[in-house]
């Protein structure tokens, strides 16, 4: 899937809402640089979990452990890096 | 004191409403882990204040008991798993696919931290439940018992079960019910049953059981409110009177009731069948 | 201590990968110095992609002796088969279980027995191929529903022997072994039964197995509880059963159970409470239930799953209460994580240890991870017990701890 930084956002906030099943915030709300473990979003490790499956599914980008994923899961913003960082780097290979 | 029934609730759909913040802590949950939490959630409501005054988080237990569990929930993972492939199965999913996850919630909602329980057995799961929370009560190991019955509907039984008896007519469905049972006279109110002497004798259960309660939750179907203790208890030993002569050879027990306004004894057993 | 409080353990059986019988299973868990019987999933058991090993038992399951015991049970089912592995696993450890009580089926026939087994994946329908044909639109031939109607475990236990008695099983995940034993002592002390037949059975299923992988709590390696550089969890199978009774002295008892406590975090739906707050009440419950002093426990058979967060709190919870020179085991080093059976497959090696006065270390501990500070026996060490009085607890999914104080013979 290619996207540019802004629609990968974009389409990063809605996966989250729908799949994640958040009930009482809309995709417009999320901020960019909110945290979403803990504070803000309050996802938890079990959403953590759930989250790279959601990435490998949606974007081909694989998790291999929580450490990679803690750093990529802090903010929208680090995610979509991350999942383009990543996807550039699978297409060089 | 003797273990006596507080108050009982039933769910027959699960879109109970429930307040923001039960919801919000729900938003993972299936169906099943919904029907219990909606019935305890019933239950518990007006009691908040007297259960915080009279039981610690650790004297308040739950016992679940299912005769399918969450059966749908473990198909739902398994589509995950045969759409996207197996190392993007759902977690989500899987985790709510163990039995004991409806219970899990229910403690962490209503804070009990006492012991937390799901059983299963084919043939009358909620009298099972019962035994083990009376036997809590009795032996003061606990001050306070949620016992849920619970099922789910699964089209995918109901067809197997259909085909296997060859049957036109089966059906599962959806409920939930809910007992509160304590042995602190401070926390009964004036309209509570007392249990004593059951005896639960399981002769030969071999034989699935079939109707699941289906007369009573008709009757309140789509009812979510609150419903008078002792008149579900009476329709429930009616009901177990009902299916206990139907299945004579499966099971047989003895309940004595005494119903606080009007007293009355109910009481079925069934006469030796094995010598 | 008051031993009419006490409920006397009359027989014992055991069935992993670490032995075919609890005789080689300790044996094997003093003597062994790495895992054995874990690797990739062998095709005899189901076809996966990936590569987690697992504890897992032989092809064959039941033996001639076996067979025959259970032939009546199949034709009074029109079954060919055994409904499930699971029951295989359960039924071979029922019959092993009666000649270790020295009891025959008559001697019990009739007679007013409990039974309580705890499992997880022995209650699941988890026939894949019925499932994938259904879900193309087809009506499969119903062979799998009838074998899901059949395959309660406490049902079977019951109508293999031909005895009375309330049945349950458990689904408390993780420590449903724990709690089927416990309450199973609980109705033995209330007089509901004579006699209990409790412990917990589940085979390796696949839906576990890729359910856990998915939770990223399986391990690519062996197990290493409570070591520095532990990455999860193995899966495994067996079953242990125990058959119970009130207290009473006998040259046959194989041991008590002097107290046993089920508690909730009421904390997170698959983590633990970081500090283990609720199995610190759980120990304490058992304590004070037996009237025992804490420093008389000469042991704990901890949960010790091998994963990060587990051992982690499960140290925190047992240092609170127990402090640090208790000696500390995890047999999940060589059975692997036998959910529904595990808390009864490590409540009977407790009790072979206990009856042996000595501790071997974990295996897969070879350097403690420095955040831990209970004195976890590593591997190749053993220590010898000052008491025969010990603790085998167990932490389930949802937040459930259990605990169960044990005692050997005498």
């Amino acid at each position: 899937m290619k996207l540019d930084l802004n629609e990968l956002k974009q389409k990063l906030k809605e996966i989250i809402v729908r799949d994640l099943k958040l009930i009482d915030i809309t995709p417009e709300e999320i901020d960019d640089n909110a945290p979403l473990f803990g504070e803000g979003l309050g996802l938890d490790s079990l959403d953590a979990v759930e989250l790279v499956v959601i990435i490998q599914k949606n974007f081909g980008v694989q998790i291999i452990d929580m450490e990679e994923g803690r750093k990529a899961f802090e903010s929208i913003e680090t995610l979509a890096k991350f999942i383009l960082d990543r996807q550039k780097e699978d297409q060089n290979s | 004191m003797d273990p006596v029934l507080l108050k009982t609730s039933i769910i027959t759909n699960n879109k109970a409403s429930l307040p923001t913040q039960i919801s919000r802590t729900l938003r993972r949950a299936d169906e099943i882990t919904n029907l219990c939490v909606a019935a305890s959630y019933l239950t518990l409501n007006n009691y908040n204040d007297i259960i915080t005054k009279y039981s610690t988080p650790e004297e308040r237990s739950i016992v679940i008991s299912t005769r399918f569990g969450p059966i749908e929930t473990n198909f739902r993972y398994l589509d995950t798993i045969f759409d996207f492939g197996e190392s993007q199965g759902s977690p989500t999913l899987f985790s709510h696919s163990v039995h004991n996850t409806a219970s899990g919630y229910i403690s962490r909602i209503f804070n009990f931290k006492g012991p937390i329980y799901t059983i299963s057995s084919y043939s009358y799961p909620l009298i099972k439940a019962l035994l083990t929370a009376i036997t809590l009560l009795k032996q003061d190991l606990t001050k306070l018992v949620l016992v849920i019955e619970t099922e789910t509907k699964s089209n995918l039984l109901n067809n197997g079960i259909k085909d296997l008896l060859s049957i036109k007519d089966f059906s599962t469905f959806s409920y939930s019910i809910a007992w509160l049972l304590t042995n602190q006279t401070e926390l009964v109110n004036n309209t509570g049953l007392v249990f004593n002497n059951i005896s639960l004798e399981d002769l030969s259960s071999y034989k699935p059981i079939y109707n699941l309660f289906s007369d009573i939750i008709l009757e309140y179907q789509n009812k979510i409110e609150y419903i008078n203790s002792y008149q579900l208890s009476i329709k429930l030993s009616k009901y177990l009177e009902k299916s206990f002569y139907e299945d004579t050879e499966n099971i047989y027990f003895k309940i004595n009731s005494n119903i606080g306004i009007a007293k009355g004894e109910i009481y079925k057993y069934k006469k030796e069948v094995l010598q | 201590m008051d031993k009419n409080n006490f409920v006397t353990i009359l027989g014992s059986s055991a069935i992993c990968a670490a032995g075919e019988d609890k005789e080689s299973f300790f044996y094997n868990s003093v003597k062994q110095n790495g895992p054995k019987n874990c690797r990739a999933i062998s095709e005899y058991l189901f076809e996966t992609k990936l590569d987690f090993p697992a504890f897992f038992l032989g092809p064959k399951i039941l033996n001639k002796d076996v067979i025959r015991f259970i032939t009546p049970f199949l034709e009074k089912n029109e079954l060919e088969h055994c409904p499930n592995r699971t029951v295989e696993i359960l039924l071979r450890c029922l019959y092993n279980l009666l000649i270790d009580a020295q009891l025959e089926p008559k001697d019990i026939k009739n007679k007013t027995v409990g039974i309580v087994i705890g499992t997880t994946v022995g209650s699941t329908f988890n026939n894949e191929s019925y499932y994938k044909a259904y879900r193309e639109g087809k009506r499969p031939y119903p062979y799998a529903i009838k074998n899901y109607l059949l395959s309660n475990l406490a049902q079977v236990i019951q109508s293999v022997l031909e005895v009375r008695g309330p049945t349950m099983v458990i689904n408390n995940a993780c420590a449903s072994g724990t709690d089927a034993l416990g309450i199973a002592s609980i109705w033995i002390k209330s007089g509901i039964c004579d006699i209990a037949i409790a412990g917990g059975a589940d085979e390796l299923s696949k839906i576990a197995y890729l359910g856990f992988s998915n939770l990223q709590l399986t391990s690519k390696y062996p197990c290493k509880p409570f070591d520095a550089k532990r990455s999860g969890l193995n899966l495994g199978e067996g079953a242990a059963l125990m058959l119970l009774c009130p207290y009473k002295k006998s040259t046959q008892t194989k041991g008590f159970i002097l107290g046993y406590s089920c508690t909730a975090d009421a904390y997170h739906p698959t983590a633990p409470h970081p500090k283990g707050e609720g199995l610190k009440n759980a120990i304490k419950n058992i304590i004070e239930q037996a009237g025992i002093k804490p420093k008389s426990i000469a042991m704990i058979n901890a949960h010790g799953t091998g994963t990060i967060v587990n051992d982690l709190s499960e140290s925190y919870a047992i240092e609170a209460v127990l402090g640090c020179n208790i000696p500390v085991v995890s047999t999940k080093g060589i059975t692997g994580h036998c959910l529904g059976a595990a808390g009864a497959i490590e409540a009977l090696w407790t009790i072979e240890a206990l009856n042996n006065l000595i501790c071997p270390g974990t295996i897969g501990l070879n350097k403690k991870d420095p955040k831990i500070n209970i004195n976890a026996i590593i591997q190749g060490e053993k220590v010898s017990l000052k008491s025969n009085i010990g603790i085998s607890q167990s932490l389930a999914f949802g937040g459930s701890n259990s605990c169960l104080l044990l005692m050997g013979k005498d």
